[in-house]
C-alpha cells in the first residue's frame, strides 16, 4: 500500500524526478566506467607477461626495464651484449630465452626484432600462445611479421611492402627505404602490445644498419642486397631477454646468477615483483579517480536531497491528508525513504544502461587508441558491491526529509492551511 | 453513552495564558454538533486536542470512554486511525490516487476500520463505492474521473465519504463548508447530515459562521465552553 503510494506520489511529480534520475545515472555510469577501466588497465598488463619467468636487461629500475621491453613505454637505458643472451639461452635452468631488439619503428608503431620462438613462447591472458591471423612466421631476412592493430589500422595484408624508420616518431626523415620489408604474417588480436607491434627477426634489424652510424646513415657507402646477405649478421647488442625456466623452483636461483653476472652489469625482474611497483606507482591515480567519481555520486545524492526537500513544501498538503486519514508518522518516514530508493534504483539501473551503451559505443576508440579492451556486458563483484553502496546510501538519503516531514506532520496536526 | 467527554481540559502554547479552559463538554453518540468560534478563539487547538495531536496540561478527554490525554503518542496515532474520520476545509484528496483509492486510505491504515467496512458491505471497495452514490457520486465513480477535475464541492463529499468508510465512532469537519459557494454549501450539508444519521455517527463541525448551526441537533458556541476570554489576538501556532 504504502508503495503504491509513493510509487502514485511519485509519478505525479515524475519530470522533477526524472532528471535528478538521470543525474544518478550519469554518476552511476562514471563510476561503472571508471571501475571497468581500472581494472581492465590491471588486466591489461597482467595478461602480457603471464608466460615470461624472468625479464633481463641492463641494469636500472626494474619497473623501468619491464615497461620498456615489454609494453613499449620508455627507451631502454642502455644494450646488453649477445654473448650474455648466448649465455643465458644455453644456461641449464632455462627452457627458452627470446632476444628483445628495440629502437627502430614504423609508421608509429614499434619494431621488435626477436626470433621466431617468439611466436610459439610468448604467452598472452591465460598462457595463451600468440596465433595467425593470416599467413607465417618470416623466414627470409627482410619478412616481417604485424600485429592485428597494425594490420587493421594501416589495410595491411600479406606481401605488403613496408619500409621502417630509426628511431620512433611517425616523420623519422631517418628512414631504412633502402631495405623494404615483405609482410609475412598477421597475427590475430591479442588485447596486448603485440597488436601495435611490427617483428623482424635479430638479423634483420643488424642488416638496415649496415652502412649507419650513431644514428645517420654514413654518407658515401651504399651496400646492394646481396652484399648485406653475405655479411655476417649477428647483433652485437640487444635491448632485453625474456626468459622461461625449465621448474618454477629454479627462477631465483637463475635471478641471483643473473644479477652476480661479472662480464657486465646484468639485472633479472620478475614481472610480478615489477608490476606490484607499477600498482603502487598508480594507485595514487586510482584512489584519484575513484575519489572524482564518488564525488559525483555524492553530489547526485546531495541533488536527490535537495529535490526531496524543496518537494516537501509543496507536499505538506500531501503529509496532513495521510496523517488525517491515519498514517503514522514512521509511515510519512517509510514513504519518503522508499521514494529516495526507488529514484536511486531507477537512476542505478539507467546508469548500468548508459555504461553499457557508452562502452560500446566508445570500445573501438579505446581500443585503438589505448590497447584497452571493456567488456560493456561484465559488472564485476566489486562494481556491486560498490553499486549496493550506492542504494544504500540513496536509501538513506531519504531519512532526511523523511525526519523533517515527520516533524513537519507533528507540528501541523490536523490544521493545515494555504 | 457519550462518544467525546472533556472534563477540566486545560491547554497553553508554552508560557503562555492558557488558551483553552474547558470545564465540561461531550457529544453524546450519534450526535450532530455544531461548535461555532471566531478565527483565533482555539478551535483548531481544540480539535487537535480532540484528536490526541496536541496533550492537555490538565484534565481527561475521553473519546470512546478512552483517556485519549493518557496514551503513549503511538498508541494515540492508532487510536486516531480507528476511532476519528476527519474532513479538512479544502484540498482534502491525494491527486494522484484515483476516486476510490482515496475513499479507501482510511481501511489501509486501520485494520478496524477495514474489519468493520467489509462487516457492513462485503468489502472495503463496495464500502466505498456505496459511500460515494449515497453522497451522489456515482456517475464521477463509474467513469473514473481524475480527482482534481471534480468540483470542490464534490471534493468535500468524497472527503465525507472517505471519513466515513468503516464506520468512525467520531467525524470531525473543520470548516469543511467555507471554500464552497451558498448554493453547494446547502446541497454539501444536506448530504453530510442526512450520511452521518444514516450511518449512525457522531458528527462534530466547526466553523465560525453561525448560519449553519440551524440544521443540527445541538449548536455551541465556543466561547460558553472556554472559560477563557475570548479574542485575546489571533493565535497563529494554532
Amino acid at each position: 500500500m504504502l508503495l503504491k503510494s509513493a510509487i502514485a506520489s511519485g509519478w505525479h511529480r515524475r519530470q522533477t524526478l526524472l532528471l535528478i534520475i538521470l543525474t544518478i545515472a550519469l554518476s552511476v555510469a562514471l563510476l561503472i566506467s571508471v571501475e571497468k577501466v581500472r581494472s581492465e588497465v590491471r588486466e591489461h598488463f597482467n595478461r602480457s607477461v603471464s608466460g615470461t619467468d624472468l625479464i633481463v636487461g641492463a641494469r636500472g629500475g626494474a619497473l623501468q626495464l619491464m615497461l620498456y621491453s615489454i609494453f613499449h613505454i620508455g627507451q631502454a637505458s642502455n644494450n646488453i651484449r649477445w654473448e650474455s643472451y648466448q649465455k643465458i639461452a644455453s644456461h641449464r635452468h632455462v627452457e627458452w630465452a627470446l632476444p628483445i631488439l628495440l629502437g627502430d619503428s614504423h609508421k608509429g608503431f614499434r619494431v621488435v626484432g626477436t626470433t621466431g620462438d617468439f611466436f610459439q613462447h610468448y604467452k598472452v591472458g591465460q598462457q595463451r600462445a600468440l596465433s595467425f591471423f593470416a599467413g607465417s612466421v618470416y623466414d627470409d631476412l627482410f619478412e616481417a611479421v604485424v600485429g592485428a592493430e597494425v594490420a587493421r589500422e594501416l589495410g595491411y595484408q600479406i606481401g605488403d611492402q613496408i619500409t621502417l624508420s630509426h628511431g620512433m616518431g611517425n616523420n623519422s626523415f631517418a628512414e631504412h627505404d633502402d631495405r623494404p620489408f615483405i609482410i609475412k604474417g598477421v597475427l590475430a588480436a591479442t588485447g596486448t602490445p603485440v597488436d601495435r607491434s611490427v617483428y623482424i627477426s635479430p638479423e634483420a634489424i643488424e642488416a638496415i644498419h649496415i652502412g649507419w652510424q650513431s644514428g645517420t646513415r654514413i654518407p658515401g657507402q651504399h651496400f646492394s642486397e646481396d652484399d648485406v646477405r653475405a655479411k655476417d649478421l649477428q647483433p652485437k647488442t640487444l635491448t632485453a631477454i625474456l626468459v622461461g625456466v625449465k621448474s618454477r623452483l629454479a627462477i631465483f636461483h637463475l635471478q641471483r646468477q643473473i644479477n652476480q653476472y661479472n662480464e657486465e652489469p646484468l639485472q633479472a625482474v620478475l614481472p610480478g615483483v615489477a608490476l606490484q611497483q607499477l600498482w603502487e606507482l598508480i594507485r595514487i591515480a586510482e584512489d584519484a579517480l575513484r575519489i572524482v567519481s564518488a564525488c559525483v555520486v555524492v553530489a547526485g545524492l546531495a541533488g536527490m536531497l535537495s529535490v526531496l526537500l524543496t518537494s516537501l513544501g509543496i507536499r505538506r498538503r500531501e503529509m496532513a491528508i495521510l496523517r488525517a486519514v491515519g498514517a503514522r508518522p514512521w509511515h510519512l518516514v517509510a514513504l519518503l525513504v522508499m521514494e529516495s530508493f526507488i529514484v536511486t534504483l531507477l537512476g542505478t539501473l539507467l546508469g548500468i544502461v548508459v555504461s553499457i551503451g557508452g562502452l560500446w559505443f566508445f570500445q573501438p576508440v579505446l581500443e585503438a587508441n589505448l590497447g584497452l579492451f571493456l567488456d560493456p556486458w561484465s559488472l564485476s563483484i566489486e562494481t556491486l558491491y560498490i553499486l549496493g553502496a550506492v542504494l544504500l546510501a540513496g536509501a538513506m538519503t531519504g531519512l532526511w526529509p523523511g525526519i523533517s516531514a515527520y516533524r513537519m506532520a507533528h507540528a501541523d496536526g490536523l490544521s493545515v492551511r494555504y | 453513552m457519550d462518544v467525546v467527554r472533556l472534563q477540566n481540559i486545560v491547554f497553553s502554547w508554552g508560557k503562555d495564558a492558557p488558551l483553552i479552559d474547558i470545564p465540561s463538554f461531550s457529544l453524546g453518540k450519534g450526535e450532530r454538533v455544531f461548535l461555532q468560534g471566531a478565527s483565533g478563539s482555539g478551535k483548531s487547538t481544540l480539535l487537535n486536542l480532540i484528536t490526541g495531536l496536541l496533550t492537555p496540561e490538565a484534565g481527561h478527554m475521553y473519546v470512546n470512554d478512552v483517556d485519549v490525554a493518557q496514551l503513549s503518542m503511538l498508541r494515540r496515532d492508532r487510536f486516531r486511525a480507528d476511532n476519528i474520520g476527519f474532513v479538512f476545509q479544502s484540498f482534502n484528496l491525494l491527486p494522484y490516487l484515483s476516486l476510490l483509492d482515496n475513499v479507501v486510505l482510511p481501511c489501509r491504515f486501520s485494520t478496524l476500520r477495514k474489519q468493520k467496512a467489509i462487516e457492513r458491505d462485503g468489502s472495503v471497495k463496495q464500502s466505498a463505492q456505496r459511500l460515494l452514490s449515497e453522497l451522489g457520486l456515482a456517475s464521477q465513480l463509474k467513469t473514473n474521473q481524475p480527482v482534481i477535475q471534480l468540483s470542490v464541492g464534490q471534493q468535500q463529499r468524497v472527503a465525507v465519504a472517505r471519513a466515513l468508510i468503516g464506520s468512525p465512532e467520531l467525524l470531525i469537519a473543520d470548516e469543511p463548508t467555507s471554500a464552497l459557494d451558498a448554493d453547494s454549501r446547502q446541497q454539501f450539508l444536506d448530504l453530510l447530515l442526512r450520511e452521518v444519521k444514516t450511518q449512525n455517527s457522531t458528527l462534530l463541525l466547526v466553523s465560525h459562521d453561525p448560519v449553519l448551526g440551524e440544521r443540527f441537533d445541538r449548536s455551541v458556541s465556543l466561547s460558553h465552553i472556554n472559560k477563557v476570554a475570548v479574542a485575546q489576538g489571533v493565535n497563529n501556532a494554532a
